[in-house]
């Protein structure tokens, strides 16, 4: 029998600590996961793991539990199951639901469900959308100590390893991330570095998603009233019998303050563009339960209509086509319209954007009839709505439909000035009011500065129409670089224009000729503002801040985004444009290190800085 | 009328009950298991008090809901089987 040097350790569950010992070699498998022991754990509650022979595990308790004879991977699986159990034994001051949790800011998404449900899966796919992975197993919740601090709950996840219980693709998917996986008698383990990282401070559940996967299944979110959210998290509460009332209270209090909802998946491509973005904006936006209701069903119709209809089989009378069917692409309108101002915008299945904005501006600037060309840049050509935007050339003087599928993302906007027609180019987002006299007022500004390199802009105003954003202050914060801000002199929409480190690209105006364009390898969205300003800056422009040039921004998206909005391509194009412009990308990189995680972020970096050293 | 229709049922002792919107949970401590009452069934249960007999509780809920259909009498027997089945009731 070989004898192995010991280490000792701790493991937490919120205030709950039990003493761990394992070998010193096995020092790998745990690290990560455990903390050093400081003398304050409960010695009477421990759990080791020691070598018999090589290969051989023993593994032991202080319940009096021990099991021998065992490989690595079934030795773990029962220490941690051993580990988990003492934690939760005896917490009587918090529900312990059996869910997998992950993290986004200071929001906890919980995932109660029973083994087999298809936690461990989502908390995946939550992971590879920029969520922070906290659990798998265990997530505990307690009233916190000041009931105004958020919604009042506090949460703690138990960090182990994860756990696939199915064989079939497990180790795809949970190699598929980047860990170390090991196999045991019971499923698939996989360690994930930074994974379950200790929080710093207790944060609250800001969602429940109760799992359910089937391959095979519809892509359904049934919205749950609190009474059935609380009846699923004490279906999945571990210590009923420790709590009051058998946590009644507890549940109830968390189900009254948390949105939950029921989902049913069959594959994780189906919550790409319906559940990420249903998650983002509950945790942004805490609807109540009618809003969050209309969500569900309005994301469940949305991957309905995006799934491919059944082919019914060989003997069927009609068979289906097994692909959605696209319409032509429109053909480009051929006229062109040399006027005093192009107004252009670039719009991905946004036809209501586009048809209100373009006749607000005609409706409440009638003194510039004749005088502006209207560019659309259908950057989804072949959509539902490009038939639909080409129709409007029949209708509004000025018009231009210009489908541009090539190039995907924010920077299509190129394709507003290289179509414009006038050397005045005004380019706004496709849902986008601008207050009546401003256009009129930028184009005497323009006018009478001719060849001017400057980037004009102006003034966000709120949806109270009355409180203004004149700016972005320069600084990270919630994945981008820009935070909406004001200065005291844009506040007057008489006063004169001044300069702006950078502004929100909802609208802006430049000259034609003037106009620096964004890098080439942009992709997607993200990463545009800043980096455009100081290309203005550096070829000799100024970027400023026009105070009459008011406007309004829809931004709210019940029905989600149309187009994918990806973690990868906003830290690519951030990288891309820093390292054009030569700047320091440290404080980028710490900052999504800081929000995804840092092997999430490190991997995207270093994808990109290998796609550009070529 | 429904047979049974003069039982008088009441809420069953130890039983913890969280009103949550006009639905509720009830949790049964000796059995160890959680309920949920939909806003009838809620209502249903809060009527019976040991002393309002199933006949009774029919009335009460016609004469407050005077719409309801005239399955009532067959609905209320389900969902009263339903809850003395689930051990929330007994009979007194």
């Amino acid at each position: 029998m070989s004898s192995c040097e010991m280490q000792r350790a701790a493991v937490a569950l919120g205030a709950d600590r039990v003493t761990v010992a394992y070998p010193q070699g096995l020092a790998a498998w745990f690290d990560a996961l455990v903390e050093p022991d400081t003398g304050d754990a409960d010695v009477t509650r421990w759990v080791r793991i020691d070598v018999d022979e090589p290969e051989s595990y023993r593994v032991t308790a202080s319940t009096g539990r021990w099991a021998t004879g065992l490989d690595l991977g079934d030795a773990l699986a029962a220490f941690w199951d051993s580990v988990t159990f003492q934690l939760i034994d005896r917490l009587a001051d918090a529900i312990a639901l059996h869910a997998a949790a992950v993290r986004r800011g200071n929001d906890l998404v919980l995932l109660p469900g029973p083994s087999g449900a298809g936690k461990t899966r989502l908390a995946l796919w939550y992971q590879a959308q920029g969520f922070a992975l906290a659990t798998d197993e265990v997530v505990t919740v307690s009233l916190g100590p000041d009931p105004a601090d958020a919604n009042g709950l506090e949460s703690a996840a138990l960090r182990r390893p994860l756990f696939l219980k199915g064989p079939e693709d497990a180790g795809a998917l949970l190699g598929g991330n980047g860990l170390a996986t090991l196999r045991s008698s019971l499923g698939t383990m996989g360690w994930i570095a930074g994974a379950g990282q200790k929080l710093s401070r207790p944060i609250g559940p800001g969602m429940i998603v109760f799992p359910r996967y089937l391959a095979g299944t519809p892509f359904v979110a049934t919205p749950l009233t609190p009474a059935q959210a609380g009846l699923g998290l004490l279906e999945h509460c571990v210590n009923v019998r420790n709590l009051p009332r058998g946590g009644l209270a507890l549940a109830s209090a968390l189900a009254r303050r948390v949105p939950a909802l029921a989902l049913s998946y069959g594959e994780t491509g189906q919550l790409t563009g319906t559940l990420d973005v249903l998650t983002r904006q509950v945790l942004a936006a805490a609807p109540g339960q009618d809003d969050f209701a209309a969500l569900c069903a309005a994301f469940t119709a949305r991957a309905a209509s995006r799934a491919a209809p059944a082919v019914t089989g060989p003997f069927s009378a009609t068979a289906a086509p097994t692909r959605p069917s696209r319409s032509s692409v429109p053909a480009p309108t051929v006229a062109r319209f040399a006027r005093r101002l192009t107004v252009g915008m670039a719009t991905y299945d946004d036809y209501d954007g586009v048809f209100f904005t373009i006749q607000s501006i005609r409706t409440h600037h009638p003194e510039l009839a004749g005088a502006l060309e209207f560019v659309v840049i259908d950057n989804h050509p072949g959509g539902p709505c490009s038939q639909p935007l080409k129709a409007l050339e029949k209708w509004i003087d000025g018009y231009r439909y210009v489908p541009r599928g090539d190039r995907s993302g924010t920077a299509v906007r190129d394709a507003v000035f290289a179509e414009a027609s006038s050397e005045l180019v005004l380019c706004v987002d496709s849902h986008v009011l601008i207050v009546s006299g401003a256009l009129s007022r930028l184009i005497d500004y323009l006018e009478a500065a001719p060849g001017t390199r400057d980037l004009i802009q102006g003034p966000l105003l709120y949806d109270d129409l009355r409180t203004v954003a004149t700016h972005f202050e320069p600084r990270w914060q919630g994945g981008m670089y820009g935070v909406w801000a004001s200065d005291a002199r844009g506040l007057d929409s008489c006063a004169p224009p001044f300069d702006i480190p950078m502004q929100g690209l909802g609208l802006f105006a430049c000259r034609r000729a003037a106009w620096p364009g964004f890098n080439h390898r942009f992709r997607g969205f993200g990463g545009e503002e800043g980096y455009i300003h100081e290309k203005v800056r550096r070829l000799g422009g100024r970027t400023l801040c026009l105070p009459f040039l008011r406007w309004v921004h829809r931004f709210a998206r019940p029905l989600g985004l149309p187009y994918p909005n990806c973690w990868e391509d906003r830290i690519r194009n951030y990288l891309i444009g820093f390292t054009e412009l030569g700047l320091d990308t440290a404080a980028m990189e710490a900052h999504f290190a800081e929000l995804l995680g840092a092997e999430a972020a490190s991997r995207i970096v270093a994808a990109t800085r290998l796609e550009l050293a070529f | 009328m429904i047979a049974g229709a003069d039982r008088l049922l009441a809420p069953a002792p130890g039983v913890e009950v969280e009103v949550i919107e006009g639905e509720c949970l009830a949790y049964h401590p000796r059995h160890a298991r959680a309920v949920y009452l939909n806003a009838s069934a809620a209502l249903i249960w809060g009527l019976c008090d040991g002393a309002r007999s199933v006949r009774d509780i029919c009335r009460m809920i016609q004469d407050g809901y005077p719409d309801v259909p005239a399955t009532l009498p067959d609905d209320v027997a389900v969902a009263l089987a339903q809850l003395e089945e689930h051990g929330l009731l007994v009979v007194v």
